[in-house]
């Protein structure tokens, strides 16, 4: 009889122990999560004023220069600058000076890495990264830590949009 | 009689027990409970001073949709008017258009650079980097936010650069 009293107070000891376990592991889980990805007023704002950079590549006619924004579109229509060199080509070659001077990320730096996408999304309401991807620029490896997230912009290019997003760690 | 006491005594090892039990569990839930507010204590800390930096970012990108900075010709929430800052350099009545908290005022190329800063002047502009149109000499925080800095080229096509606005306001 004792024998059995003692199994239960046993059981009820580890009940005890299992809930305060599962509490905190659920807080713990929680606030990782919620902290290690944050939206950034900044990287926006890099977004947005780096679109309206212009670039060295006329679409139409000199000197009608393309803003950076304007080559998103071009590159993913495969379109050629007149002097000749790809919007791809061109938008990729900008796109890493303006995050490496704009954000100067390096291995001894604040910013160890960053990773930029751009996709063209047919159908806004069903807006997923996979949608068509325009470019993909990445430095560093941001796998292990806390990640910034720059704000996603929509861009009207047809009927669709394209999504711009950047991470830094 | 005897068997009565010896019933009273069980009764009240088994209160005794429930109390240590529920002693040891309330201090239990009350280190929890002290390292979850330690925590988010902490974390309050952090998002208030993230906030307050936020907030400082984006009176500066207020700036960039004054009338004295904005880029009119299109249709451009982040692009600022470079001939327009650069008019307004040297102009003194201006001076008392900032706030008595500011201590700095400037606005810097990023993006081409030409490696070292060059203070525009009337006679460099636009190959120069950065225009300063308040320095107060004075201990100051300073606040950066990315803007577009947009002129008129001599071909007359608009050009637009990389760059940002700082602003220094004062110490306590």
């Amino acid at each position: 009889m004792s024998r059995k009293r003692g199994q239960e107070e046993i059981v009820g000891f580890v009940a005890i122990v299992v809930l305060i376990a599962i509490v905190a592991l659920v807080f713990l889980t929680f606030s990782l999560r919620t902290n290690n990805e944050s939206e950034s007023i900044e990287l926006g704002q890099f977004l947005d004023s780096a679109q309206e950079y212009t670039t060295l590549c006329a679409l139409t006619f000199v000197p009608d220069y393309a803003r950076l924004g304007e080559l998103f579109s071009a590159c993913r229509e495969s379109r050629d600058c007149i002097d000749g060199a790809s919007a791809c080509e061109t938008l990729n070659e900008t796109l890493t000076g303006l995050i490496e001077t704009g954000l100067r990320p390096g291995v001894d730096r604040p910013l160890k890495g960053y990773e930029f996408k751009a996709y063209y999304l047919a159908n806004l309401s069903l807006a997923q990264n996979s949608d068509s991807p325009i470019t993909h620029l990445k430095y560093g490896n941001c796998s292990q830590r806390p990640k910034q997230h720059g704000v996603s912009e929509f861009k009207p290019s047809g009927t669709g949009a394209i999504r711009i997003t950047i991470d830094v760690c | 009689m005897r068997n009565l006491h010896v019933g009273f005594s069980k009764g009240q090892l088994k209160i005794q027990q429930m109390a240590f039990v529920l002693v040891a569990f309330i201090i239990l839930l009350g280190l929890v409970a002290v390292f979850f507010i330690s925590v988010k204590t902490s974390s309050l800390r952090k998002d208030a001073s993230s906030i307050k930096h936020e907030q400082a970012q984006e009176l500066v990108r207020k700036l960039a949709g004054t009338p004295e900075f904005a880029w009119t010709s299109e249709d451009c929430a982040s692009c600022v008017d470079l001939d327009k800052i650069m008019a307004l350099k040297n102009r003194t009545s201006y001076r008392n258009l900032w706030d008595e908290s500011i201590t700095l005022l400037q606005i810097r190329r990023v993006y081409p650079s030409p490696g070292e800063e060059i203070e525009c002047t009337n006679g460099n502009y636009p190959a120069c980097t950065k225009i300063t149109l308040l320095d107060k000499r004075e201990n100051y925080t300073s606040e950066d936010a990315f803007v577009a800095l947009c002129h008129i080229e001599p071909q007359a096509y608009a050009k637009c650069d990389l760059g940002k606005i700082v602003m220094g306001v004062s110490s306590p």
